[in-house]
């Protein structure tokens, strides 16, 4: 098995209690239990787990299923692996549609649970790796629409995300304003009115991460990101 | 692994001996601790399957069954799994004798697969 840190975890939603002690052992990962999904939702801001194993018949006619898409919004690439009992459960077409990524059939296996777990994780990681964008200091993770830089972490509307995913592909050349409106908005006609605001928008957010990396308007030309090498560490050692 | 010999009939040995590849023996022994889960665990969800059943409350008989289906399961008591199984169904066919029937042999099973499960570990501890 791949080498995990130790503060590292993964979720079992489950009422059966032996279920997360038999996904711990088999993965060799501590499984924080939960029973109910009410219980799971209100610890979601707080947690940041590897996978998710979520059972899809709870206790009182709870479905884990209907916790899926909220899960899947929140951790883009973390691997959710469904539980089910029933073989022939029409459950599972549901749990892929909002957002699962494999399934384990009861009896739990623990070599199926290892096997399932690490080529879910790493075929997500691998994902994730393709989504992240860097300029200078800043990194952009497009999927989580986060912007993350010295200063601080800013989250950006959809439109501000691509926006700023264009210009850093761009690697510091021009972008014309028309191609970014097309990148960012499509087919879909847009005034320069509602570009500039989100633009104004970006900048802001970009303010609020770094110091050193700015949007730049080029005249008649288009946009760029300026990525400014700080000197002034190399010019006192001097 | 040592030789085991005894009457398992209700047990799915396959799955007991991957649980048991999990863990080495000893007192945090994983089997072990699965067996004790399943023996506190389960007489309240029998209790609520026996009143259920008495009172034809279908929906709480197949939610139950389903739930004990999936422990007997994970536990290898596959005799106990197969009755839930067939109770779940006969249930969501509201079929009251049968269901009262099925209720009686999973009580039954599940003091024998108990009964099983602590014959194999004590062989496995040997």
């Amino acid at each position: 098995m791949q080498q995990l840190a130790g503060n590292q975890y993964v979720i079992t939603l489950d009422d059966d209690p032996m279920v997360s002690r038999i996904i711990e052992k088999s993965i060799s990962l501590r499984s924080l239990a939960f029973s109910t999904t009410a219980e799971f939702s209100s610890r979601t801001p707080t947690i940041e787990p590897l996978a998710v194993f979520v059972d899809i018949h709870l206790e009182n006619d709870q479905s884990g299923l209907d916790i899926v898409p909220q899960l899947r919004a929140r951790w883009p690439y973390c691997p959710i692996i469904v539980i089910t009992a029933d073989p022939a459960d029409d459950w599972l077409v549901d749990a892929f549609r909002k957002g699962a990524d494999d399934f384990l059939l009861k009896p739990i296996k623990p070599r199926e649970v290892q096997a399932r777990f690490q080529t879910r994780l790493a075929h997500l990681q691998d994902r994730a790796a393709k989504s992240a964008l860097a300029a200078g200091d800043v990194s952009l993770d497009t999927a989580h629409r986060v912007v993350t830089g010295p200063i601080g972490r800013q989250f950006l509307a959809p439109v501000e995300t691509l926006l700023l995913a264009q210009l850093i592909k761009a690697k510091g050349t021009v972008v014309p304003k028309e191609t970014l409106k097309r990148e960012a908005w499509g087919p879909v006609r847009v005034s320069d009115n509602a570009f500039y605001r989100k633009l104004f928008e970006l900048r802001r957010a970009l303010e609020g991460v770094s110091s050193s990396v700015k949007i730049q308007s080029v005249y008649g030309a288009g946009l760029s990101l300026d990525v400014q090498t700080n000197v002034t560490p190399m010019l006192n050692a001097l | 692994m040592a030789e085991i010999s005894g009457n398992f009939a209700n047990l799915d040995l396959d799955l007991l001996r991957g649980l048991e590849e999990l863990s080495p023996p000893g007192p945090d022994n994983l089997l072990c601790e699965l067996a004790e889960l399943f023996e506190k665990t389960t007489p309240q969800l029998l209790s609520d399957l026996k009143s259920a059943t008495t009172n034809a409350q279908l929906e709480t008989v197949v939610r139950i069954a389903h739930r004990l289906k999936g422990s007997a399961a994970n536990i290898g008591a596959q005799g106990m799994a197969n009755l839930c199984s067939h109770l779940e169904k006969s249930a969501t066919q509201n079929l009251t004798e049968v269901n009262s029937k099925y209720t009686d042999e999973i009580v039954h099973s599940f003091c024998v697969s108990c009964q099983e499960i602590r014959n194999w570990i004590n062989q496995l501890k040997q």
